[in-house]
């Protein structure tokens, strides 16, 4: 069996110590004693996770399972035409795209965004029978939750799984993964050693069901 | 309901200016080029097209049509400028559509939301955009169609506004030459390529022959009455172009 991963910081394993074997696709790929690729990077957007996703097929690979994790909904992809390629649009890059947060962003286009992607690799999936699985990163997890989008209703699977509950009891369809203990040792709010084996515990179980 | 013919596009489509002076919209919807092919047909047909739309709108609403539990024998599609953008305006949650030089709100909504709708066109093209961005949106909008399309058994037929990727307006253009693009991932994917969609502009008919186009009553203090549009005799051609295709076909 071939698993594929893509997504942002989270999967990447950012903080941890040896994160290639820590990360939580080492894990589950060594659960299933599969190959795995492992193609995320940090600051990613979702429309960055979606290109990329598609230029890993587009380029002859395959797989048997996609495990996307989509990212913090207000970041998106610019393209510097002059030097042909693709960057971060992100709030992290305050100086640099203040404007573009206080005139142009909001949550619904994010929310839009997110579920446009999302719509699209689903669909490319299910047409190339692929087994997939998605998360979500757990910041704006009320507004993934809670605000209506056109690409929303489009989807086919819509258990969200978010990778760390952080919200209020009223939250009641976040499935927290991991608590607050599993980010001790780190300063990015990324998850540890402990954090990742959370997930891919979690993970394996919905890997089991889509399967 | 089932129609046997569906059309969606942008203004072309919609019969821009055929309402004349006397905002005549009957007469405009009886002399666009939908209601030719399907009456020369003998066909039922549904045009959802909206004058000002992005190609965001022209899919998503397609899908909605479809989802709504519409179905059709045959789904002409009209890809518009791909440099207009569908938006959500913040204020009234209403979707507008951005175009380089003003945005199509399309509704009477509030003061507030016009202003910070207006902030955010200005800054998206100004700041964000580029022609690289809106090819890599037309060619993911295409996917999208392809796709549902294909998936739901939807016979589709698709034609473009022109052969240019964006109005002339902005400073954005590129003409067709498959030489200037780079291999987009999502082109790659697609069934069809910009090259093969056949534009309205010089193709279904000659841009330089002044009796395709409406007349220009701007002069006359009418501001969208520009005579940019396709006339009763543009929307024949177009007419005869579709109707070939489709007994071709």
């Amino acid at each position: 069996m071939h698993i594929f991963f893509n997504g942002c910081s989270y999967t990447w394993g950012d903080e941890l110590e040896n994160k290639l074997e820590e990360r939580f696709s080492t894990l589950i790929a060594n659960h299933y004693q599969a190959e795995h690729a492992n193609i995320s990077d940090c600051g990613r957007s979702n429309d960055a996770i979606a290109r990329t996703t598609m230029e890993w097929f587009v380029d002859g690979n395959t797989t048997d399972l996609a495990v996307i994790q989509w990212t913090i909904i207000s970041r998106f992809e610019g393209y510097d035409d002059l030097n042909k390629q693709y960057f971060h649009v992100t709030v992290d890059k305050k100086s640099k795209w203040e404007h573009f947060y206080k005139n142009y962003y909001y949550d619904q286009l994010g929310v839009d965004c997110l579920f446009k992607n999302y719509y699209l690799l689903e669909q490319f999936f299910i047409a190339n029978k692929i087994k997939y699985v998605f998360i979500f990163h757990d910041c704006w997890s009320n507004t993934i939750i809670n605000l209506d989008s056109v690409w929303k209703k489009f989807i086919i699977k819509k258990d969200f799984h978010f990778l760390r509950g952080m919200f209020s009891q009223k939250c009641i369809l976040i499935n927290p993964l991991i608590d607050d203990c599993h980010f001790k040792g780190t300063k990015g709010g990324h998850p540890n050693t402990l954090g990742h084996q959370a997930i891919a515990n979690y993970l394996i179980k919905e890997i089991d069901n889509a399967l | 309901m089932h129609y046997n013919l569906l059309f969606n596009g942008c203004s072309y489509t919609q019969g821009g200016e055929l309402e004349g002076i006397n905002k005549d919209y009957e007469y405009r919807d009886r002399h666009r080029y939908s209601h030719i092919v399907s009456e020369r047909l003998e066909k039922t047909y549904d045009n959802i097209s909206i004058s000002g739309s992005s190609n965001d709108r022209i899919v998503r609403e397609t899908l909605e049509w479809f989802n709504a539990g519409n179905t059709c024998d045959l789904a002409i599609i009209q890809w518009s400028h791909i440099d207009r953008l569908e938006y959500i305006s913040s204020y009234a949650k209403h979707p507008v559509n951005f175009n380089p030089p003003f945005v199509f709100t399309g509704w009477g909504g509030p003061k507030r939301d016009h202003e910070e709708t207006k902030i955010a066109h200005e800054h998206f093209y100004k700041h964000y955009y580029n022609p690289m961005l809106g090819i890599y949106n037309f060619y993911k909008n295409l996917y999208i169609l392809e796709q549902y399309c294909e998936k739901n058994n939807i016979n589709y037929f698709m034609i473009k506004l022109s052969s240019k990727f964006s109005n002339k307006s902005s400073k954005l253009l590129l003409n067709d030459n498959p030489e200037d693009l780079t291999n987009f991932y999502w082109k790659t994917l697609c069934k069809h390529d910009w090259f093969d969609i056949p534009p309205i502009r010089d193709t279904m008919f000659n841009t330089r022959e002044k009796e395709n186009f409406t007349l220009n009553y701007k002069h006359l203090g009418h501001q969208f009455l520009t005579g940019t549009h396709p006339s009763e005799l543009g929307h024949q051609r177009i007419a005869d172009f579709i109707i070939n295709k489709i007994e071709t076909k």
